[in-house]
């Protein structure tokens, strides 16, 4: 009987290893507890030992490739077995990854690669952008890489980083030198190293042959698996405050009707509002950044620290399926509404259809949502870590409303509601960036 | 010739005893490294491989109600101790009928009714708790020792200065006992320490240092009795050095290259195991074909308390909020 072998979790810090190179060969007795094979965790180059004896009859993963803990990584049978035929496997229902991906995908959304790290919703590292202010020093990353990107001259800063917690690896540094070395690449998702089936890429994975009767699994793509975790620490980390604020819309509902006779045809109302957005952080820089937490070993002195960023790119949720994806328009202040709402369609309909491109999504400042085609009277979101606010917009409805002068009108109104990470962004900061951002949004028709 | 002494005053049965303790404690620990790099050991472990001498032979020199308390490697603390595997396994995946209802995981194993304060993982911490255990005994008039276990890294710790100096004022019934395994983590202690012996601290303190080979049962069991009969009466603390190896990482995870070859190789001649083994079969205290048998009987006894483990029901979530105010009386 076969047994498959699975890479151990390694390291408390992460599920993923890079697998370095074989210390077997097909065909090769193992004896329980000789090492298979060398991987490198986030801290140390290690062999990982058999917990049984046998014949190797197949190494799936390739060397100088990915993987994460579970994966099956090698088979091992009896001395009869014969490698590389089919193998019955021991366990029920467990067959390899590489047969499932091809059989029981429920729905295909493209998810790029390098969409994985714990930056922000998107996995980008808001430290990775090039005109943050701050030094070399604050980037995390273990001794190990910092030694290497000093004898190799390479500015952390720059490097797109993918580990836990905004953690620079060794692998980013090696990606990011190649894609320095070799501009035409620059940007584009990493191909899948090695042609191993080390993870699914940007599927759904039906798992349901693992669960219960009557249950159906599925797994999260590596891309929504690093919303998940985005959310979790968002939420648990940062204390949220939440302003709510009425927003008059009649001027704003006549500017769209207008546009109807434009050339790219009517504007979205999300594209107003990350429009006003814009405007409001532009006059309240304050709230467009990050905050960090000093690692552990920094000055004790230091809870933390805020971080101002000069450009502002704001990114607005966008729902495919269950997937949820932040694109990003950059530089929205100093853009008009037209150009903006060109932007907000095309990376809109890429979304849909899972063509996000990784610099889509990078570099984000802020963030909005809309769920005002729903009937949301209003709702709360989370801030999209390690951002300092959000803003969310709620469906235009009628409603009575009393005017400055006591008489009252029947007008459209929507609700804003935004958070806010109370560790930097006192209340009345808060209040005022709002304020500000009705007072655009409701002067519209001056656009 | 002083093992054979030491036989002599322990007796057959017992020492036998204490032999079938120390294979169950590396066949205990060779399993879970096996499952553990199977994926089915859940968490990290920190491993007692090559030093189940210490922890058998202090044991064996302790009464029914004496108490010790243990650090980040408990595993073969609470072996020795006589909690069972079962309660043990359980524990290591966390499950209600581990020895601390599944709360306290592979580092917190312990059980306060079998003579064994759940294990304390932080460095040093239990020194002064066991210090404070011993004074109470003292103070009640009862004639129990308290034992700390710690490793040559918790020496360099506040908590040891604090605590011995503290026991050694008070004429406190405990025994400090230093496994002093070489490395602090990945930390030589020859790098943190300038002098050879950590024993060799005691006089300051105003107690004997005592040190024994930690890789030979019968000498540790011979300096802890002396120790803890010292102790019992009245007559104040003792720091035992334990010389002593792991013959594996500091944690599962750990592939101990800081450690050089040579040194490995040197003290896996001295696994304590295979040479107490020689050490009974030359006293004719049992037979090789015993030995395959009871070598047997405890791989059987392992297989059972994993899957003991493995089988026993996972906490209900209305248990999260039970064991956090226990009424009960103190155990004496």
């Amino acid at each position: 009987m076969a047994v498959e072998i699975k890479m151990p979790r390694l390291s408390q810090t992460t599920d993923e290893v890079r697998f370095i190179r074989w210390l077997v060969h097909e065909g090769e007795t193992v004896k329980k507890g000789d090492p298979l094979c060398e991987v490198e965790t986030d801290k140390v180059t290690m062999e990982v030992e058999s917990f049984t004896g046998g014949r190797v009859l197949e190494l799936i993963t390739r060397p100088d490739t990915t993987v994460d803990a579970g994966t099956v990584i090698a088979v091992l049978g009896g001395p009869k077995e014969k490698p590389g035929k089919k193998h019955k496997i021991e366990e029920n229902g467990s067959k390899h990854q590489s047969d499932k991906t091809d059989e029981t995908v429920v729905e295909e959304t493209l998810v790029e690669e390098t969409v994985s790290g714990e930056g922000n919703i998107n996995g980008q590292s808001g430290s990775s952008e090039k005109k943050t202010t701050v030094l070399s020093g604050d980037v995390r990353a273990t001794p190990l890489v910092r030694n290497i990107s000093r004898k190799r001259g390479i500015d952390l800063r720059l490097v797109q980083a993918t580990g836990p917690g905004g953690l620079v690896t060794k692998r980013d540094l090696e990606l990011f030198e190649k894609q320095t070395a070799m501009p035409e690449t620059a940007g584009k998702p990493a191909a899948p190293a090695g042609g191993a089936p080390s993870r699914p890429v940007g599927r759904l994975q039906d798992v349901s042959g693992e669960g219960a009767a009557g249950e159906t699994i599925f797994e999260l793509s590596p891309s929504q698996a690093a919303v998940a975790r985005n959310m979790a620490r968002s939420k648990s980390v940062i204390p949220h405050y939440y302003l709510k604020t009425a927003v008059y819309a009649d001027h704003m509902i006549e500017y769209i009707e207008k546009s109807r006779d434009r050339t790219d045809g009517k504007l979205s109302v999300y594209s107003l509002f990350i429009y006003a957005a814009a405007g409001a952080l532009r006059a309240h820089p304050e709230l467009n950044g990050f905050f960090r937490k000093d690692p552990v070993r920094a000055a004790p002195v230091r809870a933390g620290r805020v971080i101002r960023m000069k450009d502002i790119h704001i990114g607005f949720a966008v729902e495919s399926g269950p997937q949820l994806f932040v694109p990003v328009v950059r530089d929205a202040d100093r853009k008009v509404v037209g150009e903006i709402d060109r932007e907000v369609k095309q990376l809109a309909v890429k979304a849909k259809s899972g063509k996000l491109e990784p610099h889509d999504v990078r570099g984000g400042t802020f963030t909005v949502t809309n769920l005002g085609i729903y009937p949301v009277d209003e709702f709360y979101a989370i801030i999209n870590y390690p951002q300092l606010g959000i803003l969310a917009m709620s469906r235009i409805g009628k409603t009575i409303f009393i005017d400055d002068d006591n008489t009252m009108k029947i007008r459209n109104i929507f609700t804003v509601t935004g958070s806010f990470d109370h560790r930097c962004i006192n209340g009345a900061l808060g209040a005022k960036f709002l304020q500000t951002f009705k007072q655009i949004m409701e002067g519209v028709k001056g656009v | 010739m002083k093992n054979e002494r030491v036989i002599e005053g322990l007796g057959k049965t017992k020492a036998v005893g204490m032999f079938r303790t120390m294979l169950e404690i590396r066949e205990f620990e060779e399993k879970i490294r096996f499952l553990f790099l199977e994926g089915k050991m859940p968490g990290t472990v920190h491993q007692y491989i090559g030093m189940e001498a210490c922890a058998v032979g202090v044991c064996a020199a302790l009464e029914e109600h004496d108490v010790i308390a243990s650090t980040h490697r408990p595993h073969g603390h609470a072996i020795a101790r006589g909690i069972s595997m079962d309660a043990i396994a359980a524990e290591l995946y966390g499950r209600t009928t581990g020895c601390c209802s599944g709360k306290g995981g592979s580092m917190h194993v312990g059980d306060l009714l079998k003579g064994m304060l759940p294990a304390i993982a932080i460095v040093g911490a239990n020194i002064p708790i066991v210090m404070g255990m011993a004074l109470s005994f003292k103070i009640r008039r009862q004639k129990r020792v308290a034992v700390s276990f710690f490793g040559d890294g918790a020496s360099n710790e506040g908590a040891f200065h604090e605590g011995l100096n503290m026991a050694a004022v008070y004429d406190a019934p405990a025994v400090f006992v230093c496994e002093n395994n070489q490395y602090g983590a990945s930390t030589s202690i020859k790098r943190v320490s300038k002098i050879e012996n950590i024993a060799d601290r005691a006089p300051a303190y105003g107690m004997p240092g005592d040190i024994a080979d930690g890789m030979n049962v019968l000498d540790v069991y011979e300096h802890a009795k002396k120790a803890v009969d010292r102790a019992r009466r009245g007559e104040g603390p003792t720091l035992l050095e334990l010389k002593t190896f792991r013959l594996c990482g500091h944690s599962r995870r750990d592939p101990n290259k800081y450690m050089s070859d040579e040194e490995k190789e040197y003290w896996k001649t001295k696994d304590p195991i295979p040479f107490f083994e020689k050490v009974l079969l030359e006293e004719k205290l049992i037979k090789s074909g015993e030995i395959s048998s009871l070598r047997e009987d405890v791989e059987r006894r392992v297989e059972k308390a994993i899957a003991f483990g493995q089988t026993s029901p996972e906490p209900a979530p209305e248990d999260t909020l039970r064991d956090f105010y226990v009424t009960m009386d103190v155990p004496d």
